[in-house]
């Protein structure tokens, strides 16, 4: 019989992304998936699919963002809202207002958003637990007033027609060309959120959040490192916000409400806190959710109007938040492990 | 009228709503004190318990029940409602991070106002008319006299909360908790007991509150959104003290109508954005606020 | 009559913290828990009271009987329904509740209030120091005045049974013989059992009738005061006694052993 489970050697290997040749495999045919999956879904015609594949991956990144903020370093934010909502109004105003190019504009208002997290960060820094999350739900509401008071940025109107990307001169126009250029970018979000979980940051990041005392003593800077966080979260969002942006051609104030700011939380709280796998499938279990009471509600079968389909959702993602905080607090990472794990064992799991 | 009066003017109408709000302030202390939750499905209890009030009230087109009644039922709903979150909710959480329940709350607030939109819609629904309505004429300075009988009202019902906890058993028992949670279990004070009082409590004040703010504006979802207002009445005032939710809705509505008279020309809708302000600079330099009490410590 | 069987007490599911401890409180009697720092004393007055649960600990093994009935699986209020008051370490006052209204507390559990007053009274001719003081917040007490306070607190139920935690912890030394001589007139006149657990063990085992030693959550010793009190003598260098019978902590101990070599 063969021995059953690898043994790690080297602390490299233990925190290795990819252990095995197997999961190489199962990675390269997971992706391969993700690449062939709007062709087939354009060739049945079912291209809404597709674009709500785009919203998914636009929010994933933004999600994987906070994951840094709140999942790793226990900062619950209510303000990811507002900096998905900065990102896409600095990409609007740089390319619509002073004609910047479209990469150039994204960057700068990723940085940007990043600087401005950093300022919003400092009194949030000094307090514990929820007065950070008063403190950026306090900024929430102020950047939207700023934001509906000025002439730059459209008041309430919103700026329209904002420039798409293109790449080597190929201008990325339509869902599917959105849907790989989404795949690439998210997939790069998803390796620099692997890694930070793996680098010194990372560590400090989860030394902060499971004991703020204990990992000052060991000499980790705990004000800077929560600084640290919400910048890198931050960027996260800024770039979602800014391809958002581009994705819709629009920004208008009521893309970025407060309660998407909830459900981000929500999220993470579903996924498992910290991890970036997670994140991930907390992302796709609550749109999964909120899609299918779409197709249901503009289905003949049980025809529902737009506003009963968006109450619904919204009592069953506060249902969902209840029962995972309330039952499964460390979300469904943790079930998909303990299955991994009897999976193994078996048929001697428990 | 000339700026003096004016002024008065809006200190006056600013004292009668900042009353309601210190009351309404005061649901969201008690459970922050005695079960450590800071509680931002809050507004959507007060929203809730007003809609429940409707019910059974009625509005002016369609009167239900009899005033006291309908209160009485009310009443006996929202303790029940008050009870249900406490047991099934938040009882376990014990011993959970704060954070954890705080995600908790959000999860409850998304879940109210879905639910109250889906039951009662986003119109404003008028309440039968409790108290006399019209305006009162003080010289030259003009109230409306809903907004005075909802301030008495909400100093006698802040008085009684505040002689319960002052002067009953049970009120000390639930101080003697705050203090020290072990101690006062060894002297016989229980904890669950404690806690299905303490979101009793809250739901009802709640309530209450939210019967007075409809007697004034009506009621709708967006009664939801008062959270916000209570979140700056309870960091001014100090997150655990009564009296300092009191002064809070005072300084956060006498602040709110001066702002939106003299800056609300030049900065449109200043009065929304004013709270939150307000939020930011009591973090930053008393992050105790007014009247909370901080530990004090021996040397 | 309090009888611990063969208890076994961890924390966290990991940390032992008792091994295997009995011990009997009769009714009307004085016993004290000898030991140093973290001896399981504590432990074994928390897993009495039910503060063990509530802190993340349990009983694993073992049974505690008040009367023959079990109640190790009560709530700290329901076991301090049943007549026992467990004065906690490190004066455990609720800081901003006045003087009286913290004694008050201590008779949640009565209805009564011609008898509350009374007890009250009581209570500051026990502890005069207490009685200008009753409308001062207890934060701003002094040490002594809030151990004072605390035992003061416990007597207005008339417990059957005491279990004090270190009651002269940071209390200077003259006070230290005041309180037991207080302790004593209290177990006299209200026939009110105690178990102390302290670290000064003369001045306890002055009052004592009985007495358990621990070490490392096992009881190493025991028997009646008398005899307790010679063999800590004799035990001093083991059990890491200085001369005024008080347990040392092990690093105490150490420069104990080289300042008795260098004296020698």
């Amino acid at each position: 019989m063969r021995a059953r489970g690898r043994r790690k050697t080297s602390y490299a290997a233990d925190i290795a992304v990819i252990h095995s040749g197997r999961q190489w495999l199962t990675l390269a045919v997971f992706i391969g998936l993700l690449v062939v999956l709007p062709l087939v879904l354009n060739a049945t015609h079912n291209l809404n699919w597709v674009t709500f594949l785009n919203f998914t991956l636009i929010i994933i990144i933004a999600v994987l963002g906070l994951n840094v903020t709140t999942g790793m370093t226990g900062q619950v934010s209510l303000g990811h809202s507002a900096f998905i909502m900065l990102g896409g109004y600095g990409l609007a105003m740089l390319t619509l207002k002073a004609d910047w190019p479209f990469w150039a504009a994204l960057a700068v208002s990723t940085l940007v958003t990043g600087l401005i997290a950093l300022i919003v960060a400092i009194p949030a820094i000094r307090l514990k637990g929820f007065y950070v999350a008063v403190v950026t739900l306090a900024f929430f509401y102020i950047a939207q007033y700023v934001i509906r008071n000025l002439d730059i940025t459209g008041g309430t109107f919103g700026l329209i027609g904002i420039p798409s990307p293109s790449i080597a001169g190929m201008s990325i126009k339509g869902d599917v060309r959105w849907y790989y250029l989404l795949l690439a970018l998210t997939i790069l979000c998803v390796l620099v959120s692997v890694n930070i979980t793996r680098s010194r940051l990372g560590r400090s990041f989860l030394a902060v959040r499971d004991n703020d005392v204990a990992t000052a003593a060991l000499g980790v800077n705990v004000p800077l490192t929560k600084l640290r966080a919400f910048f890198v979260g931050s960027l996260f969002a800024a770039l979602a916000g800014g391809l958002w942006a581009s994705y819709v051609s629009v920004v208008r104030l009521d893309q970025f409400t407060i309660w998407d700011s909830i459900w981000y939380l929500g999220m993470i709280v579903i996924g498992g806190a910290g991890s970036t796998a997670g994140a991930i499938m907390g992302v796709i279990f609550l749109r999964l959710i909120s899609q299918i009471l779409h197709v249901i509600g503009t289905s003949d079968l049980i025809p529902l109007s737009s506003t009963v389909t968006i109450y619904s959702t919204q009592i069953i993602y506060g249902l969902v938040i209840i029962l995972f905080i309330t039952l499964k607090p460390m979300g469904m990472i943790s079930i998909w492990q303990k299955f991994k794990i009897n999976y193994k064992r078996w048929p001697f799991g428990v | 009228m000339d700026a003096a009066t004016i002024l008065l003017q809006l200190v006056l109408s600013g004292i009668l709503v900042g009353g309601v709000y210190g009351l309404i302030g005061m649901g969201f202390v008690v459970t922050y004190r005695s079960a450590n939750v800071f509680n931002l499905a809050y507004g959507q209890f007060v929203m809730f318990g007003a809609f429940i009030a409707w019910s059974f009230i009625g509005s002016p087109q369609e009167p239900r029940l009899p005033l006291p009644i309908a209160l009485f039922l009310t009443l006996i709903a929202v303790i029940l409602f008050g009870l249900a979150v406490e047991y099934l909710l938040f009882r376990r959480m014990i011993g959970r991070p704060m954070h954890a329940t705080f995600i908790l709350t959000l999860g409850i607030m998304a879940l109210l106002h879905g639910a109250a939109m889906l039951i009662w819609g986003p119109g404003v629904h008028v309440l039968v008319e409790t108290v006399p309505r019209g305006a009162i004429h003080l010289g030259s300075i003009v109230l409306s006299q809903e907004y005075v009988w909802s301030f008495f009202l909400a100093v006698i019902i802040a008085l009684a909360l505040a002689l319960m906890f002052q002067r009953t058993r049970l009120g000390l028992a639930m101080r003697a908790a705050y203090d020290n949670q072990v101690a006062a279990r060894c002297l016989g004070v229980s904890a669950r007991m404690n806690a299905q009082i303490t979101w009793a409590i809250a739901a009802v004040i709640a309530t209450l509150g939210g019967i007075l703010m409809g007697t004034v504006h009506g009621i709708s979802t967006t009664l939801g959104e008062l959270v916000m207002i209570v979140l700056a009445v309870v960091l001014i005032g100090g997150l655990d003290s009564l009296i300092g939710c009191v002064l809070g809705g005072l300084i956060l509505a006498i602040g709110m109508n001066l702002s939106s008279y003299y800056l609300g020309p030049h900065l449109p809708g200043v009065e929304g954005i004013f709270s939150m302000a307000l939020i930011l600079i009591v973090l930053l330099v008393r992050p105790s606020g007014l009247m909370g009490t901080r530990p004090i410590e021996r040397v | 009559m309090l009888e611990l069987k063969n208890i076994k007490a961890v924390y966290n599911d990991i940390v032992l913290a008792l091994d295997d401890v009995s011990l009997t409180l009769e009714q009307g009697s004085v016993v004290v828990l000898l030991g140093s720092n973290g001896s399981g004393k504590s432990t074994t007055l928390k897993s009495i009271s039910g503060v063990l649960r509530i802190e993340d600990g349990e009983l694993t093994e073992g049974i505690v009987e008040l009367d023959s009935h079990r109640i190790d699986r009560l709530n700290p209020e329901q076991i301090a329904s049943l007549g026992i008051r467990h004065v906690l370490q490190g004066r455990s006052i609720f800081p901003q509740l006045t003087t009286e209204e913290n004694l008050l507390m201590g008779a949640y559990l009565r209805r009564d209030r011609p008898g509350t007053r009374k007890d009250l009274e009581q209570v500051y001719e026990h502890f005069p120091k207490l009685a200008p003081l009753h409308d001062r917040k207890s934060g701003y007490l002094s040490g002594g005045e809030q151990q004072m306070l605390v035992i003061g607190r416990a007597l207005m139920s008339h417990p059957k049974i005491m279990l004090l935690d270190e009651p002269s912890l940071g209390l200077a030394p003259n006070l230290i013989g005041d309180l037991f001589s207080i302790l004593k007139q209290i177990k006299d006149a209200e026939k009110t059992s105690l178990l102390i657990a302290e670290q000064n063990a003369a001045a306890a085992l002055a009052i004592a009738d009985y007495g358990y030693v621990l070490q490392s959550g096992r009881i190493v010793a025991s028997g009646k005061a008398e005899s307790l009190e010679s063999y800590a003598k004799v035990k001093r260098a083991y059990l890491g006694l200085d001369k005024n019978g008080a347990f040392l902590s092990r690093h105490d101990f150490r420069q104990k052993i080289t300042d008795d070599d260098t004296e020698a």
